[in-house]
């Protein structure tokens, strides 16, 4: 029971998106995918929940993504795209209650009526029900669409499986007490036994949440494993192509990132 | 570290719609009803009295010849073909607006109506110079088979042309469906030049649709394709709900959406097909009715094709109401009442709730 990524080649046209990249995910583990803007992180995303066509294996608790089809698959992972378009004026509630499509919420069907409040209770969105979607703001729209999937995946293991949650930069249009909200859901479902993928942009987020991480660039993978071993000055300054280092926050110990302004190499600098 | 769960929520004073489920089921309710006495109405319309007509429809005793051929014979044909075709168009636009995701997809406007007349002038002009066991294996399906494959061809013509990576452009859509139109139309024009007389006349009724011609045969002939649309249609909603949502994340929320576009799409080809069949090209009913009853009821597809069929349904009779009293005794066609009465309508509807069409 695990997520494994293999060999994943990504072609878009003539263009090699990624080249060979390898990633393993276990259960009860948050994973971080990170990487410069255009190093692959939302491609890869994409190949290991079968959105683009790739070469190289996938296998989630064992099923091989390309062979299995999209029912059996949305039992056993959802996820959340960096944006959703919704057509026609769904209010919230009837938004989140899509993730009920699948039908696999928990063991018990009888529980899936309550579980869209409780979700958006989750988010921090309770009392938005009747609000229509078109009319939130961007970061409420992110929540909702959490919610959505959180319902649909809702108990991290069902029948002794876990559950992944694969989310784009869940963070990225949300302010700091929303991005720590969402955050802390994801680490407590994988803390709950579920398996969480996320491609994320804020590197201090990432060393505060993840016990995994993946460093993209170019397409191809720079550097794996735990925190300690990818946030690194050396590396992570040779993939964002600037000057940063790892400092420990004084009020909780957690590794936390400075970028050095005056040095930012191949940006043009500061003079 | 610590977190707080609660962060406060904006109160900000907005419409809550709230639960709309209770309402789309009271709404199907209404339009039964409605229904009903809209058919009741229609089939008593001048002469007969509403007791004769539930008498003649029920067998009773008193009742004159005459009125019982009036209402078996004329009314009843006419006004099951108005309903069938009203449901037909509704559902069949309700559903392209599901799978384009857009609210201005609609038979009529982008050619897969033209698609199906098409094909309906093709089985009218050459059907005579088929082999004669085709022509007899069909029979009367041979207009409704061809204005299926019409439309389904159209249909995928346009969904191939407008959708790229599982986004439809609304600009592409309309404009491949106008050439899709422009083509199928001038095709049925050179057709027109092998029409004989009374070929020539069934042609004219296409171009303007009218349920004026409707009979028994005609009917069956179309009903019973109309109707396993219908029947099939609510299948639908649980994908195209999700389909909301995008082609990528319906498929991660399980729904098989190749499956389902080809699918709604045959669906979609069958309903118009035999609807043009039976009547012609009658605009506007298929953008108009999903699109009153979203807004009343909200977006959901599962009770909007429900209902979009009732409300169809109920529409086709009133415009067929108006088309056969308005110059009487001579009949307007009822494409014309219902592009009349639907094209400032749908206009209203888009200037009033700009906020809720406009995404």
């Amino acid at each position: 029971m695990a997520l494994i990524a293999q060999n994943i080649d990504v072609k878009f046209g003539a263009t090699q998106i990624l080249h060979g990249v390898e990633f393993n995910a276990e259960p009860g583990t948050f994973s971080a995918i990170i990487g410069p803007n255009g190093s692959g992180k939302t491609t890869f995303l994409r190949a290991i929940t079968g959105e683009v066509a790739f070469g190289g294996t996938v296998s989630i608790n064992g099923l091989d993504t390309q062979g299995t089809s999209a029912e059996i698959l949305a039992h056993e992972r959802a996820v959340l795209a960096q944006s959703t378009q919704l057509a026609f004026p769904f209010n919230v509630i009837e938004v989140v209650r899509l993730g009920l499509t699948a039908g696999v919420a928990t063991g018990n069907p009888a529980d899936a009526n309550g579980l869209p409040s409780k979700a958006l209770e989750r988010v921090g969105l309770g009392g938005f029900e009747g609000r229509f979607y078109a009319e939130l703001s961007g970061g409420e729209k992110q929540r909702v669409q959490l919610a959505r999937v959180l319902v649909q995946i809702w108990l991290p293991v069902l029948d002794g499986r876990p559950r992944w949650l694969f989310l784009d930069e869940p963070v990225s249009s949300l302010d700091i007490g929303h991005q720590l909200m969402v955050m802390q859901i994801a680490a407590d479902y994988a803390q709950a036994g579920g398996g969480v993928v996320a491609v994320m942009h804020d590197l201090n987020l990432t060393a505060m949440f993840a016990q995994n991480v993946l460093l993209l660039a170019n397409g191809r993978c720079l550097a794996s494993g735990t925190p300690a071993d990818v946030l690194t000055d050396a590396t992570l300054s040779a993939a964002y192509g600037c000057s940063l280092s790892i400092n420990t926050a004084p009020t909780n110990g957690t590794p936390w990132l400075l970028p050095h302004a005056a040095q930012l190499v191949g940006h043009g600098g500061v003079q | 570290m610590t977190f707080a769960p609660a962060l406060p929520t904006q109160s900000r004073t907005v419409r809550q719609p709230g639960d709309r489920r209770a309402l789309s089921h009271l709404l199907t309710l209404l339009l039964v009803a409605g229904l009903l006495l809209t058919i009741l109405l229609s089939l008593g319309w001048g002469a007969a009295s509403d007791a004769d007509v539930i008498g003649a429809l029920f067998g009773a005793e008193d009742v004159s010849v005459r009125d019982r051929t009036i209402v078996w014979d004329i009314r009843l044909p006419r006004v099951l073909t108005g309903v069938t075709v009203g449901a037909a168009l509704a559902v069949s636009g309700a559903i392209m607006q599901g799978l384009f995701r857009n609210p201005l997809a609609d038979p009529g406007l982008v050619g897969v109506s033209a698609g199906a007349g098409f094909g309906a002038v093709v089985a009218i002009v050459l059907g005579g110079s088929a082999p004669i066991w085709l022509q007899a294996a069909l029979g009367y399906y041979m207009v409704p088979l061809a204005a299926f494959f019409g439309g389904w061809t159209t249909t995928l013509l346009l969904y191939k042309v407008a959708t790229r990576n599982g986004r439809t452009s609304v600009a592409t859509m309309l404009l491949a469906g106008i050439a899709l139109a422009a083509l199928t139309g001038a095709l049925t024009g050179i057709l027109v030049y092998y029409a004989t007389d009374d070929e020539l006349r069934d042609l004219t009724f296409w171009g303007l649709g009218s349920v004026a011609g409707a009979n028994w045969q005609k009917f069956w002939a179309a009903a019973p394709l109309i109707i396993t649309c219908l029947v099939a249609a609510p299948l639908l909603a649980r994908s195209l709900n999700a389909l909301a949502l995008g082609e990528a994340a319906a498929g991660h929320m399980g729904i098989r959406v190749q499956l389902m576009k080809r699918i709604a799409i045959l669906t979609v080809a069958c309903s118009v097909g035999a609807a043009v069949a039976t009547t012609g090209g009658i605009g506007f009913v298929g953008i108009v009715v999903p699109h009153l009853l979203r807004l009343v009821q909200g977006p959901d597809h599962k009770g909007l094709l429900i209902n979009s069929a009732l409300l169809g349904g109920v529409m086709l009779l009133l415009a067929d109401a108006v088309s056969r009293t308005i110059i009487a005794p001579a009949e307007m066609p009822i494409g014309i009442i219902t592009a009349v009465i639907g094209g400032p309508f749908f206009l209203w509807i888009l200037l009033r709730n700009r906020s809720l069409v406009d995404f």
